[in-house]
């Protein structure tokens, strides 16, 4: 945990500084003559981060190894990217087909990587959460998906 | 004398009672569904009372509000998928005890608590409503940046196992707020071009990103990775587990007392929401257990913390409202909206003008409360059978839900791949024991915390001296002082193995 301590104070502070020096200048307007600047409080709170993960990143390296394994394993990172990856195909899904289908598909979809192979519970899961969301969302409250 | 009895008298009228009843109802579906917020549900129902009495329309509002609480608690504990952002403290404790199979439990204490802190916040509205107009005129912008800072401090320090990491994702919580339209000059600020951020970042995409889908991908991490064996949520064997027991809820109710007094005290102070009141009492409650370490991994106090809490503020913060005409959340704003369809103005003038009506709103909250009791009786059983249900099936539902759910919040697709990024970033964030809570409360009081530190630095002309002026102010910045003291002082010690 050491070790991911450190790398995570030395982002935040890059992220952090980045974001003052350069984004909060671009991304905001120089205000009134009265009152404060509207960069006041995003420049405040992200030099908060700043100087908070100085003190993170001093006393991580102060502190000794504490041996345990790091918080996110090589595996994590791949199964992160796999699980992701099928999410933004499911709201991809919802995106390009709608709520209802798209929706269906990627329960659908998520069933099967979870290692679901029956399809009956498949396809009735998939057709009554798609049914659902068509019933609740565009004939109750006539929204458009 | 007769308005009071006429008030109760016409909220006991049939029409009355349909609405209150109607309004739990959906109040519990708004609360389960997430995504569908009570504050999105209040201002799609405020429309439909135009067609009612003026009583029945805000009981109608009213059991829609208070119901929304006592639902948000079932999808997150079968779900850990908080219904309502203010159901966020009650998926620590509730989810892991509903995965040790005492689902049932869980649900019955929120249940209670829920409804405990319901009565207690209303009768406390009915006794101080009228004398709190003078108290709540004291509380100015300094002092309300004060105590937000103490409620920030306490929570990140309480919430997880680094004060400093939890300061850290504070300060993150309060940057996201700061997105969208700056409310001074009203130009945008860090939109990036994107118009669905003028608005700022969606609570929703937040909340369900941060606790939802997140936690969808450590499910499906630990499932992968063989770390769950029985990841289906089962009933217990001992049947003392199944079930409330008398000594369970015994156990449970010097909690509960506590948490209705935090949850009112809390509603009491315009602008602090129902999230820091259920996650200020979670904190009490862990702070003044036995067995501190047993929060988070399935202790029934935290559950009935919470929700008691989260219940206790909702009559509350309708005291300023009704005593000053302002809102003490965001629902109570919304119900100014309901009392305006009838032409009737929020504030102390209410209580010479339409006495009866006032009186007739206390009659119908406390009739809620019961509904609230009834319903969730009955429904519970329902509800309670998705524990069955096996996580093949309940995890891509999920997951579903929370596409559906930041959807309805607005802002279309974009608030869903926003809410998936954000998924990402809170399962990093918890990788790394930062304290994901203190991120999400940092943002929910963000626009309130900015409003008050800038009013504050306006009137005081920048000089730090005025707070010599501002005791109750001083207090809790020397109160916050006292808490990162002592929360911070084990972080002092380096970490060994």
């Amino acid at each position: 945990m050491r070790q991911a301590d450190i790398r995570a104070a030395c982002v935040l502070i890059a992220v952090g500084l980045v974001t003052i020096v350069f984004v909060i200048p671009r991304q905001t307007t120089p205000g009134n003559t009265f009152g404060l600047p509207p960069a006041f409080m995003p420049s405040l709170t992200m030099a908060i981060v700043v100087g908070l993960s100085v003190l993170l990143l001093v006393r991580s390296l102060a502190a000794r190894d504490d041996r345990r394994p790091a918080p996110i394993l090589a595996v994590e990172w791949w199964l992160l990217l796999k699980t992701g990856s099928l999410m933004l195909a499911a709201v991809v899904a919802v995106h390009v087909l709608g709520l209802p289908i798209g929706g269906g598909l990627g329960v659908a979809g998520f069933m099967v990587y979870l290692g679901e192979r029956r399809p009956l519970p498949i396809l009735a899961t998939a057709i009554g959460s798609a049914g659902a969301a068509w019933a609740l969302f565009v004939y109750l409250l006539r929204l458009s998906l | 004398m007769d308005a009071l009895l006429a008030g109760f008298a016409d909220s006991l009228t049939l029409a009355t009672l349909g609405f209150v009843s109607l309004g739990v109802l959906i109040g519990y579906v708004v609360g389960v569904l997430p995504g569908l917020s009570r504050p999105t549900a209040l201002a799609m129902a405020v429309p439909l009372t135009f067609y009612m009495s003026p009583l029945a329309g805000i009981a109608f509002l009213i059991g829609i509000s208070k119901a929304s609480g006592a639902g948000g608690a079932i999808t997150a504990i079968l779900m850990n998928v908080p219904g309502e952002p203010n159901a966020a403290a009650t998926c620590l404790d509730g989810y892991p005890l509903a995965r040790q199979g005492k689902a049932h439990k869980a649900l019955m204490i929120s249940l209670y608590g829920s409804v405990i802190g319901d009565i207690f916040g209303t009768i406390v509205l009915i006794i101080v409503a009228a004398p709190f107009a003078k108290i709540a005129l004291a509380i100015g912008p300094v002092e309300l940046s004060a105590i937000l800072l103490f409620a920030l401090t306490f929570i990140a320090g309480l919430s997880g196992p680094s004060l400093l990491k939890g300061l850290i994702a504070g300060a993150i919580g309060l940057f996201l707020a700061t997105v969208g339209l700056d409310a001074e000059t009203a130009t945008p600020r860090l939109t990036f071009g994107f118009l669905e951020l003028s608005d700022g970042v969606s609570i929703m995409a937040i909340t369900i990103g941060i606790l939802g889908l997140s936690e969808m991908i450590l499910q499906i991490e630990d499932r992968f990775l063989g770390r769950e064996s029985q990841v289906v949520l089962t009933e217990a064997t001992d049947r003392g587990d199944r079930g409330l027991t008398w000594a369970d809820f015994k156990g449970c109710l010097r909690t509960i007392i506590r948490s209705c007094c935090i949850g009112t005290g809390i509603g009491l102070l315009p602008g602090l929401g129902a999230t820091v009141a259920s996650f200020a009492a979670y904190a009490a409650a862990r702070r003044a257990s036995t067995d501190p370490d047993s929060f988070g991994k399935g202790n029934l106090e935290g559950v009935a913390a919470a929700e008691t809490a989260d219940n206790a503020h909702v009559p509350a913060s309708l005291i300023p409202l009704f005593a000053l005409g302002l809102p003490g959340s965001v629902g109570a704003a919304i119900l100014i909206g309901g009392f305006m369809v009838h032409g009737i103005a929020p504030g102390p003038l209410m209580f010479q003008r339409h006495a009866r009506l006032i009186y007739g709103i206390y009659a119908a909250m406390l009739i809620t409360s019961l509904v609230i009791l009834v319903v969730g009786r009955i429904g519970l059983e329902g509800f309670a059978l998705l524990a069955r249900v096996p996580t093949t099936i309940i995890n891509p539902i999920i997951i579903f839900l929370c596409i559906a759910g930041s959807y309805m919040e607005g802002s279309g697709m974009f608030g869903v791949y926003l809410m998936l990024g954000i998924a990402i970033f809170g399962y990093v964030l918890r990788k790394l024991d930062f304290s994901f809570v203190t991120l999400l409360i940092g943002f929910l009081v963000g626009p309130m915390f900015e409003l008050s530190v800038r009013q504050s630095i306006i009137i005081s002309h920048g000089n730090p001296l005025m707070l010599l002026d501002h005791p109750t102010a001083l207090t809790f910045l020397a109160l916050t002082a006292l808490a990162t003291w002592h929360l911070g002082r084990r972080e002092v010690a380096p970490t060994t193995g």
